[in-house]
This record gives structure tokens, C-alpha cells and sequence, in this order.
């Protein structure tokens, strides 16, 4: 697909009539995609990006507190822990975007 | 009667008969509906009560509006429903956690949701449940959350106008339905907020992003979805966010020029003993279902009428601090007992598509049995200059039985009203309410709690 270096200083306000194609010929592939059944809701173009980025963080996150724990864990026995790499939940990771606040 | 706010989603509706709560399934949720059903992930949820609760009955009862080829479901009925621009912030954060908390059990199960609307949650009480039957879908491998601006919109964002630029959520929330967004909170963040790694990736970047919404970035987002998201990613995601909004906190936001009332209340032990007294006398004999108490402030007066009979309270104040305890006070002591903010002078009015996706205030206290209004009155008479007979007609209409206390002039909460002001409010005295109040309803009992307020109970058997 097309990419447009024009278009970075933000929203254009008048489109041109092969560009709307271009938006509608991309939503037809959007709703051609398996994965779109029953998303009643718009992600939003930011989102779907973000997501790949923020998840990959997080998931570094994850994984830097997990071989944090790892670590302390040769000085202080902590009975139980988790350590068999399974996914994680709430109470296995607490590293958090917001600890830095 | 198709519900007014249940439109948007095609896999089903919501829908009233002879005051029961049904959900059609329509064709197009059929699939999911019974790939959910069949797991069985949901059933502990719905034992726990974090989800509500939904039961297969004859298609037949819904008549003409019975799905062609679908399902109906009964929900049980939820007693008032109330809408997040009306939450206090431990509520909003409460509901953002089960939302999360949900999530994040039934991917395990292999079954993701459709969107992440606030108004999918209401209150028992002070504890959220999870009322959307179809937003539960089957999880499809490698996709994207599709609710996550949603989310940050409707739960994330608004929190954190709270909880990091000191501003109350309610008022732009309530002007903006579909929530708070990213460039709201990324212009009033401080300095400091801004670089936390949390603001960076989840309030700043897609404000950036969503600023610039240009093809190129439009093109990367179709090339990224189709390259989809691994499941570890979709997983953690909603756990940082979990553990991140659970640290969340008001802060001076909320700090409450009411909440020590009832410290330093204008009673002698005397007046506080006769005021609780009758309160539970009312409460006792009327044993209502629902109560609506006005100036609920911490919610003393609706703990104490439901210790004395009354089944459930809805508490309504405008005093964000008074209602972060109110709040509290509920989640602690496991009252069914829902605080919300509302300034009773501009309550919530109809709003969304057509005026009927969310309903006014007023529209859903059609369940309300009884209504309290204790040192309120004065709050509109004097401090919002309506006329007193009109609070009285309001108060009135709310409920067919209630109980006001109204405060006289010689009050020293009055003379504290009208310190720096002319007193233009000739036509506010105990005899214009109490005339006012006979002409729209009996007095059952009316009590001297101090020389200069008096407590009225009545009844009407107008709505």
C-alpha cells in the first residue's frame, strides 16, 4: 500500500477524491479480514498501533520483574512463588506503567 | 419496549416487559453467545456476582419483538441504574478493575469482550457488576483489544483527570458521554505526570497519534492488526493497567467541605438523638425498598434507615470528598448503598442519541419508594435561589413518601448562607414549606429537632 508524506502536519482538511477510495478500499480490507466479526466498536487506528508497542512494553515489564524476583529470590526464600514461566496475572505481576509517578 | 440505549450492538438488545429485563440474541451473536455459554467460564463469575446473572426463557414472551431465529435471556432487574459521569471516583476506578478483572480470567478461557463501555457496569450496592450478556465473545487468535481507546476514554482517562491533573471527572464526563480523551488529560497533565512511563504510553502517545489520524498512520494500523498481537501482549497489557489503576488515587481532588458535618453539625446531643430517632421511625415503619436520600453527604442517615428497615439507598451529593467516604462507608460496611454525584439544582438530564440512551435522573427514580432530604432544602431555596414551593414539588415527585428536614432562618447554617449576602428570601419560611407541602401531600408526623429545624414526614399519593 501507498504511503503519503504529505499528510504528517496533521488532519487534511479537503481530501481528494482518489484519496477517499484509498480510505474505503482500506476499510474494505479491514472488513474483509477474518478477525473483524462482531467488533461493533472502532479500535481507532492509534490504538492498534499503540497496542503493539505498549503490549511489547509491558510484557518486557513482565518479564524484568520476573527475573527480578528470580533474583531477590537467592537471598530471600519465599515459599510458593511462581516460577514456571505461566502467564501472567494480577497477582504475579505488579510492575506497572504508573510506578514511576 | 426496546431499552432506548440498547442500539448500537448487533448481536442483540435489550428489551422491558411487565417490568422484567430481557435480552435478545439475534442471529448475529448466536455463535458467540453459545461458544461462551458452553466454556462455562462465566458461571463463577456470575456465582461471585461480578457478572450478572442470565437465564434462557421462551422466545415467545417478548411477542412481535421476539428475534427470528434467536434467543431471549432474563436478567434480574437492576434496581437503579446510574451512569459513570455520576460515580464517585473509588466507584469509576471499582468498575474499572472488575471490567479488567474479568477480562483477564476469561482470556484464559479463550474468551475476549466485544467493547469496554463503562455503561456495561452498575452497582449493587457499592459493587459493580458486569450487566452486558453479549459483550462476551469467542477470543480470536492474535487479535487486538478492540476496546482499548474505549477503555482509556470510559475508565482509564477519566481517573486520571482525578487522580493526576486534580480535576473532577463528572462534569466533562457528563459532556462528553463516550468518555474523557487522551488530549484532554496529555494538555492538563503536569509536568511530572507527563513523563511517567504510564502518561507517556497511554495518554500522551495516543493523543499524539490520534491528533495526527493521517493515512500513513492509517495504513500502519491495517498492516499491524493484520499482523494481530500475540496473546502475551493482549494479556499483559490489561494487567499493568490493572495494577496501575489500582494505586490510583483522588487526592486533593476530592478534598470535602462537607465531609466532617456530622463533627461539627449544628445540634445539641438532644436534636441529634430526636433526628436519628425519627429517621429510623420512618424507615422502620415505612420499610422501604428504595430510598433516595438527598445530601447524602457520608451517608450517616442512609446507614442508619437501612439498619432500620429500608431494603436499599441511592445517595445523591455534590461534595466529591463527602462522597468518597459515603462510598467507603458503603464498600466497608457492605451497606446496599449507592452514592452518586449529582447537583440536584442541574440534575442528569436525558442525553445521547435522541435523548433517550441515557435517562435523566429524575426518569429513573421511577423505583424509588421513599425520599430523605435532611438540612438539603435550604442548599437549593437559599444557596441556588429556587423558589422554595419548587424544591418542595421536586422533592415531592420523587417519591410517594418521605421525610424533610427543613432549616429555619435562625439557623446558624442560614445565618452563615446569608452573611455576605442581601437576604432577598422573604418568601423562605417554615410556614411556605410547610403550606407548600400540604398542598401536594399529608403530614404524617412533624418534630421540633431544635428551635430552628423541624422534621416533616409525608405522604402523597401523587408521583
Amino acid at each position: 500500500m501507498q504511503t503519503n508524506t504529505t499528510t504528517s502536519h496533521g488532519p487534511a482538511k479537503a481530501r481528494s477524491s482518489p484519496r477517499i477510495w484509498k480510505r474505503l478500499a482500506a476499510a474494505a480490507v479491514l472488513v474483509g479480514m477474518g478477525r473483524s466479526a462482531h467488533a461493533y466498536i472502532d479500535p481507532g487506528s492509534a490504538s492498534i498501533v499503540l497496542q503493539a508497542i505498549v503490549g511489547g512494553i509491558a510484557v518486557a515489564a513482565v518479564y524484568f520483574r520476573a527475573q527480578t524476583m528470580r533474583f531477590l529470590s537467592l537471598f530471600r526464600r519465599r515459599p510458593g512463588r511462581k516460577e514456571d514461566g505461566s502467564e501472567p496475572s494480577p497477582k504475579d505481576v505488579d510492575g506497572d506503567p504508573g510506578d514511576d509517578d | 419496549m426496546i431499552d432506548g440505549a440498547s442500539f448500537r450492538d448487533p448481536a442483540g438488545h435489550v428489551h422491558h416487559a411487565g417490568g422484567r429485563v430481557f435480552r435478545t440474541v439475534q442471529p448475529a451473536g448466536l455463535a458467540d453467545y453459545r461458544f461462551v455459554r458452553d466454556t462455562k467460564a462465566l458461571d463463577p463469575l456470575i456465582e461471585s456476582g461480578a457478572v450478572l446473572g442470565a437465564e434462557e426463557v421462551d422466545a415467545g414472551i417478548l411477542r412481535d419483538e421476539a428475534p427470528a431465529g434467536g434467543l431471549v435471556l432474563e436478567h434480574p432487574r437492576i434496581p437503579f441504574w446510574s451512569y459513570p459521569y455520576e460515580w464517585p471516583f473509588a466507584a469509576l476506578r471499582a468498575a474499572a478493575l472488575a471490567h479488567l478483572d474479568i477480562q483477564i480470567e476469561l482470556l484464559g478461557h479463550d474468551v475476549a469482550l466485544s467493547d469496554s463501555s463503562a455503561y456495561n457496569v452498575q452497582f449493587l450496592g457499592s459493587r459493580p457488576v458486569f450487566t452486558d450478556a453479549l459483550s462476551f465473545r469467542r477470543y480470536r487468535d492474535s487479535e487486538h483489544w478492540v476496546g482499548y481507546r474505549q477503555f482509556r476514554e470510559q475508565f482509564l482517562n477519566p481517573l486520571l483527570l482525578t487522580a493526576n491533573c486534580g480535576l473532577r471527572f463528572q462534569d466533562p464526563y457528563r459532556g462528553r458521554p463516550e468518555g474523557v480523551t487522551a488530549e484532554s488529560v496529555a494538555r492538563l497533565a503536569r509536568w511530572r505526570h507527563r513523563m511517567s512511563l504510564g502518561i507517556l504510553l497511554h495518554v500522551v502517545a495516543p493523543a499524539r497519534l490520534e491528533a495526527r489520524a493521517d493515512d500513513r498512520l492509517h495504513d500502519r494500523a491495517v498492516t499491524t492488526r493484520a499482523r494481530g498481537l500475540p496473546r502475551s501482549r493482549y494479556l499483559a497489557l490489561m494487567v499493568q493497567l490493572r495494577n496501575w489503576i489500582a494505586k490510583l488515587e483522588p487526592r486533593r481532588a476530592c478534598a470535602s467541605r462537607w465531609g466532617d458535618y456530622a463533627r461539627n453539625a449544628p445540634y445539641d446531643d438532644a436534636a441529634l438523638s430526636e433526628k436519628r430517632a425519627v429517621v429510623q421511625r420512618f424507615a422502620h415503619a415505612v420499610r422501604p425498598d428504595l430510598v433516595l436520600d438527598l445530601g447524602c453527604n457520608t451517608g450517616e442517615y442512609a446507614a442508619l434507615a437501612l439498619r432500620a428497615g429500608a431494603a436499599k439507598v441511592v445517595g445523591l451529593d455534590s461534595d466529591h470528598g463527602a462522597l468518597e467516604q459515603a462510598f467507603a462507608r458503603a464498600s466497608q460496611d457492605g451497606l446496599d448503598f449507592l452514592p452518586l454525584y449529582q447537583d440536584c439544582a442541574n440534575p442528569s438530564p436525558p442525553q445521547g442519541w435522541a435523548a433517550s440512551e441515557h435517562r435523566s435522573l429524575v426518569q429513573r427514580c421511577d423505583g424509588v419508594d421513599a425520599v430523605i432530604a435532611l438540612a438539603f432544602v435550604h442548599h437549593l431555596a437559599i444557596g441556588r435561589n429556587i423558589p422554595l414551593p419548587e424544591v418542595v414539588r421536586w422533592i415531592t415527585g420523587l417519591a410517594p413518601c418521605g421525610l424533610i428536614e427543613f432549616v429555619g432562618k435562625g439557623d446558624r447554617a442560614l445565618a452563615c448562607m446569608l452573611a455576605l449576602r442581601e437576604d432577598v428570601f422573604g418568601g423562605y419560611s417554615l410556614e411556605v414549606f410547610l403550606d407548600s407541602l400540604k398542598g401536594r401531600a399529608r403530614v404524617v408526623e412533624q418534630r421540633t429537632v431544635s428551635p430552628s429545624r423541624e422534621l416533616v414526614w409525608f405522604q402523597t399519593t401523587r408521583r
